[in-house]
């Protein structure tokens, strides 16, 4: 958890975001393209007293249309690829690529590299 | 096993065990979409199989008997291109190609308007479609439509070996991974002809309980944040964390990932380390204690529960609803007062007071559900955890089935050995694969916005239903 609350925030401090957004807080927006429902669990502790991810700059937020990145957790299941498409083209420009947490989403099958 | 070649003697076979105390646990088609074989239960714990040959790409579907193979029955056909004679109509559950009409239940009148929501959602939530049939803010029917994380790992699963495939049925779902595990890796030593020995036993159970504990922590915090009050779902949610520090501390996993094993554990905790963690759970306990001492007290947070989502005793049984959902509505069922292969001796299922199945009911059933728990916990954690292994005794079968009960409800796992000793078929149904068609019937007649409320209150997963 903590490895994970510390990415997010270098993820934060290099993120290269445009005009005002820079080195201001950053707003991420959570799609689950296929998880096994860990990376939820997590990230819904991250916002726990016991790391309160907001203190950090950090926030989930409810709209891609508010995001400054797409955190993107399992492998992509076809069914999640369109939704997730339609979720980054709503993000407002310029556009940063999005980025995973997920060893699913990272090496495409956690459960054939365990 | 009993092999059926008409239609007639499947379905009286069905019809005679449901009116001789049985009841249906699960339906699948084999990966050839040969034949189709119903899971029965008694409430002694005890299995069957019924099988019906598929003749000419049908089977007779037993919907009518049994409503809660509605799902089961649909998936095979998705999947294994079953058709159901008598299942009219048969909605597509795992396809997503067809249009909107196709899944969703025809809804008609004045005013009635349909609300899509999913599947993104609006925080850190899994992926499903949600479409509400509503007039005004009053939910008429709910379609909830699935799937949007099938990775298809029963189909991966066939043809490995009874070791390698465990990973399939565990890594489907965090929330339910030793669940799921424990499930499997009893299928397999049914199939292996193995038993379980004692300390096997102990080791599972403890991992099962640790796993409910964080995740009825975790449930208890869900119904805060669905009725807005942050101050329980804080408590609630430094809980959880707690929890599952405990976890990674004695397994070196907070979700318990790797811990079961086929055949045996090779988990090795210190005399000294697990009596602490007896401690740890005994101070939750007096956390988790005062934190829904403190919720009681709270108007603003009561005021939301009673009559809210309400599945009552008869619509659970119809349904087949499962765990803490059923035995708030007064079902006192719970697989783990039936599990000879596991360390819950004397274990007598508990109900709420106050039976009524709503959003109330749920809540009172976790906190009572924790208390077994903990006790449970503390109990099993008094001395050092060692390897162990199960002992080869029993008979070698070709199809084996391993219950047990998970945090969400029982979770049955049906194994089928090809000749090369590997994996013919995996079959994973959970206690939320159970419960998401209760989910939708507690929706309707509420209110759009208390819906989030009623879905944490069930909290199931969509990871293990999906699969």
């Amino acid at each position: 958890m903590l490895t994970l609350l510390r990415d997010l925030r270098t993820l934060r401090q290099r993120l290269d975001l445009a005009g005002p957004r820079r080195a201001s807080s950053l707003a991420i927006r959570h799609v689950d393209a296929g998880s096994c429902n860990g990376c939820e669990h997590e990230l819904t502790l991250l916002s726990s007293p016991y790391y309160d991810l907001q203190r950090f700059g950090l926030g989930i937020v409810a709209s891609p249309r508010h995001a400054d990145v797409l955190l993107v957790t399992g492998p992509v299941t076809s069914r999640m690829l369109e939704p997730l498409r339609v979720a980054y083209a709503a993000m407002p420009a310029p556009r940063r690529p999005s980025f995973s947490i997920s060893a699913t989403a990272l090496r495409a099958s956690a459960i054939e590299d365990r | 096993m009993t092999e059926h070649g008409s239609a007639a003697s499947y379905r009286e076979a069905i019809t005679t065990a449901l009116s001789g105390g049985w009841h249906f646990a699960g339906l699948h088609a084999t990966s050839d979409g040969a034949c189709v074989r119903a899971l029965l239960a008694d409430v002694r714990g005890a299995t069957r199989l019924e099988t019906v040959l598929v003749r000419e790409g049908s089977a007779p579907s037993i919907v009518d008997l049994v409503p809660a193979a509605g799902w089961d029955e649909r998936e095979a056909h998705d999947l294994q291109g079953v058709a159901f004679a008598g299942h009219v109509p048969l909605r597509p559950l795992v396809d997503h190609d067809l249009e909107l009409d196709h899944w969703t239940v025809p809804v008609r009148g004045r005013d009635a308007y349909q609300v899509a929501v999913g599947p993104i959602h609006a925080g850190i939530i899994e992926s499903g479609h949600f479409r509400f049939h509503v007039v005004g803010e009053r939910i008429l029917h709910l379609d909830a439509r699935l799937f949007y994380k099938h990775r298809g790992l029963e189909r991966a699963a066939e043809g490995q070996t009874f070791g390698d495939a465990l990973a399939y049925a565990s890594r489907a779902c965090a929330a339910c991974a030793v669940a799921n595990g424990v499930a499997y890796a009893l299928a397999c030593e049914d199939v292996l002809g193995l038993a379980t020995s004692a300390e096997l036993a102990r080791v599972r159970t403890i991992l099962l309980e640790l796993e409910r504990m964080w995740s009825h922590l975790n449930d208890l915090a869900a119904i805060c944040a669905g009725v807005g009050l942050a101050a329980g779902n804080n408590h609630f949610a430094g809980l959880t964390e707690r929890a599952r520090r405990l976890n990674a501390k004695l397994t070196g996993h907070r979700f318990l990932f790797g811990t079961i094993n086929v055949g045996r554990s090779d988990l090795t905790v210190h005399r000294d380390d697990a009596r602490a963690a007896g401690a740890e759970v005994a101070a939750l306990r007096a956390e988790a204690r005062s934190g829904w001492r403190e919720l009681r007290f709270n108007r603003s947070f009561m005021d939301r529960l009673p009559d809210t989502g309400v599945l009552d005793a008869t619509a659970a049984t119809r349904l087949g609803a499962v765990g803490p959902a059923a035995r708030a509505a007064g079902l006192a069922n719970d697989l783990r007062a039936v599990s000879p292969r596991l360390a819950y001796d004397g274990f007598e299922p508990v109900v709420p007071e106050r039976a009524s199945g709503d959003v109330l009911a749920r809540f009172e059933q976790r906190t009572l559900e924790l208390e077994q728990t903990f006790a449970q916990l503390e109990h099993l954690l008094d001395g050092r955890i060692g390897p162990a292994a199960a002992l080869p005794s029993a008979q070698a079968q070709q199809i084996g089935i391993g219950r047990v009960e998970s945090p969400r409800g029982a979770t049955s796992c049906v194994v089928e050995r090809s000749q090369d000793d590997r994996i013919r078929r995996l079959r994973l149904r959970t206690g939320s694969y159970a419960n998401w068609p209760a989910v939708a019937h507690a929706a309707a007649d509420n209110l759009l916005p208390d819906f989030p409320l009623i879905n944490k209150s069930f909290e199931l997963c969509y990871a293990c239903v999906d699969r």
